[in-house]
């Protein structure tokens, strides 16, 4: 019953449905024993035309949706967009309220890396740390919710400012709030720096050399683990980044466990920043008066969010609603890039590979270009698609029609 | 001191002790029936329905490509292969432990050691042939 | 010279009848099914414990009802055969799996012999005179049933699960093998009664003369394999669920899963218990569970009191087992291969020419100890030596100190 093929090639899916992943993407790899020979990946299996959606609705609705292009790092995608449409009403936002929008994207990315390190322990069957993480980020969740009455979505950003001011006894919980997180912060340098199998496990896993990582246009930790200082938050400042003092992080091991190190040094730079918000946080007001209807003009407003370089572009057109609206989540980047990193290494690589450049599969899905036949891009109307779908599938056996049929009342065939 | 231990065992004045593979036939048959039985238990209590994608081999959501059964990696053998040669040498080890303990002469031990620094010689080989590295 | 002399008639009895030793297995299985059911949610438990979390607690007080839950989930669901499998070969799966890992119990001492009623009844099912070999084979035997279910599955994951455990299974074989040669080595037989006898005593009035304490790397070698054995995490590769969703067990459903899962486990009490007949002294607990100088203590109590202590035992390695298991990540196949290949193959070698050549010259206990070190320090060295350095410790977390754009 074995198979006549001669080759000793498997090919193995991961997702889009697969305990590895947490959101529905395909990689296909092709495995010689152990080791990866090739490796591809395919997107959008969660796409949610959401940038076409926006343009359907007026600015301030269009935010709201933004923000929810992603559960985890809400906050960078809305900054980015409002950033953009600042830009082109030509509305410069008071001091306090850049202030504001810098505390939450701070206290964002703490909660953002205290799940990515969770997830990668996850990743390479260390659930103790997931645990331990994910309890620490109850803290910084807490803090959330009390800046912006949620734990996740904040919704804080509206044009021309923010919402909520910030009170004196608030800030002086963040800063309790901040104590722990740096106190557990250090706990995790200590692990990851000391524990001689983690950073067996880590080490030389999905390596992404310095000059592979410019060429693949990685952002982010993945990039800064290569030793690629870029941070737009040095490189582009926004908000209030530019009073801050901080460092950029890096790392010289261009693995996974450089990642784990550049995320961890970022948790104890962002507990320092938050620090310096709380310390010379300006008064005055939060918000300034913001048009209903935005000029013509496009802007392109880039964010550092927790996974890279976040890019939003508006374009508007006189009227309430954005002509177009287009966003570049930082996993759009960085996941060429996992091609590269998963070459050469082992099957037992492949999910903390995958998770080490913290993937956000719904931010990056977009559109698919459908192709001919007959050659050239075409536009399939979704009754057509859907054809395509069934067809596809019936070709390989499976008639998806007649499921109905199949499993009609539960009845058992 | 050992004299007096308790345990009911073996090697006694009364001579070699019996091994009772009775019990063990008792065992197995009994392990073979509870493990048949909760098969046939389950599979009784248990609903069933069937669907085309339901018994298509699960390939992590997508349409399944090639062939599961296909040649392993000729690492999978040559692991066999070495484990092999040194299982058959823990075999003839029992034995020799057994014995050994029993006189401890110095040609016993003389015998084992040249067997096992043989065994040796193969495993420096299959070491310096790369066999024991796994990347 | 180290035959045992029997002063008790009683004890010489010959095996228990047929319907005694029946009796036996039934309750043995009995018990064992239940301390297994009830290690999964004393794992949970631990687990919970280590991670900071409260743990299962809603069926029944405490969550004690937990693995009757279980149980009866496993019954009821669907027992789903897709029809791309082997049919016979993935209904046989199982039943391979559980069987050798029950079998397994047959040669474990755990109580003794007790007299009830002016009849002999020994606590444990056959006396064979080769255990060792007997449960390294039950071991072995089950690697087959997960072998032929992964190949019956016919998906990828689980052909490259099934192949996964049993090069696992068949490496870490070796040091385990060659880890009882010394134990045997030193107590001269391969009955496990006998082997717990020699571990009989006590040094200075207080020191039990377990192996344990004379043969500290031999016990380290040990757990390793046996955690090894018996798929546990750090080595759980076969079923790495973020890698190979279940492994061997991703088309398997219902009980025939739930036998998979009992499989495991029960190798974990089996190969505990045999843990603690070759390096904790078996049932032997300073006297009190009956290995008294003084006597032969048969009395049922003295029974049920050595069982207690074989179960404890078994309970420590458990306990240190999932203590392994919830502070370490899963190591990966090259790393696993190198460490049974490379490390404890070697050093299980030296240890049987250590312990032989303590033997050979009559030498005192502590001269095991001796050998056990040095050949620790071998490895060491040897490992060292040959650049298969562990990675270490690195301090290079790179500040960038930039100006202000």
């Amino acid at each position: 019953m074995v198979s006549k093929s001669r080759s000793e090639n498997v090919q193995i899916p991961i997702g889009p449905q697969h305990p590895a992943l947490k959101e529905p993407e395909s990689f296909l790899i092709t495995l010689q024993g152990e080791r990866i020979t090739k490796s591809g990946v395919r997107l959008g299996y969660n796409h949610r035309g959401i940038e076409k959606a926006c343009e359907q609705r007026t600015y301030i609705q269009a935010m709201y949706l933004i923000e929810r292009v992603c559960g985890i790092c809400s906050h960078s995608h809305s900054t980015a967009f409002v950033q953009a449409v600042e830009e082109v009403a030509g509305l410069q936002i008071p001091r306090r309220a850049s202030y504001i929008r810098t505390l939450i994207g701070e206290l964002e990315r703490v909660h953002s890396h205290l799940l990515w390190l969770g997830v990668a322990g996850h990743e390479i069957g260390f659930d103790t740390l997931l645990m331990y993480t994910w309890r620490d980020r109850e803290v910084v969740m807490d803090l959330l919710a009390l800046l912006t009455g949620n734990r996740v979505n904040y919704g804080i950003n509206t044009f021309g400012g923010v919402r909520r001011d910030v009170d004196a006894a608030q800030m002086e919980q963040v800063l309790k709030g901040v104590d722990i997180l740096e106190e557990r912060t250090k706990y995790y340098i200590t692990v990851a720096t000391d524990e001689v199998t983690l950073i067996n496990r880590l080490s030389n896993v999905g390596k992404l050399a310095h000059d592979d990582a410019v060429r693949l246009g990685a952002v982010g930790p993945t990039a800064r683990a290569a030793g690629v200082a870029r941070d737009i938050r040095k490189d582009d400042p926004y908000a209030a980044y530019a009073d801050l003092d901080f460092n950029v992080v890096t790392a010289t091991q261009a693995d996974v466990y450089g990642r784990t190190l550049v995320r961890v040094g970022e948790l104890l730079e962002s507990c320092k920043m938050i620090r310096q918000i709380i310390k010379n946080m300006p008064d005055g007001p939060v918000t300034v008066k913001a048009p209903r209807k935005v000029q013509a003009g496009e802007a392109f407003s880039r964010y550092e969010a927790p996974r890279g370089e976040d890019v939003h572009y508006v374009r508007g057109n006189g009227s309430d609603k954005p002509e177009r609206v287009k966003v570049r989540a930082p996993t759009m980047a960085n996941v060429q890039a996992v091609a590269h990193m998963l070459q050469d290494g082992y099957l037992a690589d492949v999910p903390i590979v995958i998770a080490a450049i913290d993937p956000c599969f719904s931010c990056t899905d977009r559109l698919i270009g459908v192709a001919r036949e007959s050659g050239g891009r075409g536009i399939m109307t979704w009754e057509q698609a859907r054809q395509a779908g069934i067809e596809w599938h019936r070709a390989r056996g499976i008639d998806f029609t007649r499921l109905n049929e199949t499993f009609r009342c539960g009845e058992p065939r | 001191m050992r004299a007096a231990f308790v345990i009911a065992s073996l090697e006694s004045a009364a001579g070699p002790y019996p091994s009772d593979w009775l019990p063990v036939a008792m065992l197995v048959l009994i392990a073979v029936v509870f493990a048949v039985g909760t098969l046939a238990l389950s599979a009784m209590v248990g609903r069933s329905r069937r669907g085309p994608v339901k018994d298509s081999p699960y390939e992590a959501g997508v349409v399944p490509v090639g062939d599961a059964r296909r040649r392993f990696h000729v690492r999978y053998y040559v692991i066999a292969m070495v484990f092999l040669l040194f299982d058959v040498e823990v075999v003839l080890l029992f034995p020799w432990a057994v014995l050994f303990n029993a006189d401890r002469s110095g040609f016993l031990l003389a015998e084992m050691f040249v067997f096992l620094a043989i065994l040796a010689v193969g495993y420096v080989y299959a070491w310096r042939k790369g066999v024991l590295r796994f990347d | 010279m180290n035959r045992i002399v029997f002063d008790n008639p009683l004890l010489l009895a010959a095996a228990n009848g047929p319907l005694a030793t029946l009796l036996l297995i039934v309750g043995l299985i009995i018990v064992m099914l239940t301390v297994v059911s009830y290690l999964i949610l004393f794992e949970r438990w631990i687990a919970a414990q280590i991670q900071d979390r409260v743990g299962p607690n809603r069926a029944g007080p405490f969550g004690l009802l937990q693995p009757v839950a279980d149980i009866v989930k496993l019954f009821i669901k669907e027992d789903f055969t897709p029809s791309h499998v082997d049919r016979k070969l993935y209904w046989l799966g199982p039943i391979w799996v559980i069987a050798p890992a029950i079998i397994g119990m047959a040669v474990l001492p755990i109580g003794g012999t007790v007299v009830v009623a002016g009849h002999a009844f020994r606590l444990q099912v056959a006396s064979i005179d080769v255990a060792a070999l007997f449960l390294l084979m039950t071991g072995s035997m089950g690697v087959y049933g997960l072998v032929v279910g992964g190949w019956a599955s016919d998906t990828k994951y689980s052909v490259l699960g099934a192949l996964r455990s049993a090069s696992q299974l068949i490496s870490y074989e070796v040091p385990a093998g060659l880890v009882v040669v010394s134990i045997v080595l030193v107590a001269g037989s391969l009955r496990l009664e006998t082997i717990a006898a020699h571990q009989a005593g006590l040094w200075w009035g207080w020191l039990p003369h377990w192996l344990i304490f004379t043969q500290p790397l031999a016990f380290l070698i040990f757990i390793v394999c046996i955690l090894a054995e018996c798929n546990r995490l750090p080595f759980d590769l076969p079923e790495a669920e973020q890698e190979l969703i279940g492994g061997f067990h991703t088309e398997y459903s219902s009980m025939k899963f739930g036998l998979f899962f009992l499989a495991e486990f029960t190798n974990a009490v089996v190969a505990s218990l045999l843990t603690a007949v070759l390096f904790l002294g078996g049932f032997g607990f300073w006297g009190l569970a009956g290995d008294q100088p003084a006597g032969v203590q048969t009395q049922w109590y003295f029974g049920l009191a050595r069982v207690a202590v074989s179960f404890g035992k078994a309970g420590l390695i458990i306990l240190l087992m999932m203590q392994i298991r919830w502070t370490l990540p899963r190591f990966r196949f090259d790393q696993l291969a190198k460490l049974a290949w490379q490390v404890l193959v070697p050093a299980s070698l030296l240890l049987v020419f250590a312990n032989g050549i303590v033997l050979w010259l009559h030498a005192p206990p502590w001269a095991y100890l001796l050998g056990n070190v040095a050949v620790a320090l071998l490895v060491a060295v040897g490992a060292w030596l040959l650049g298969g350095r562990v990675t270490g410790r690195q301090r290079t977390l790179v500040l960038a100190e930039r100006s202000h754009a």
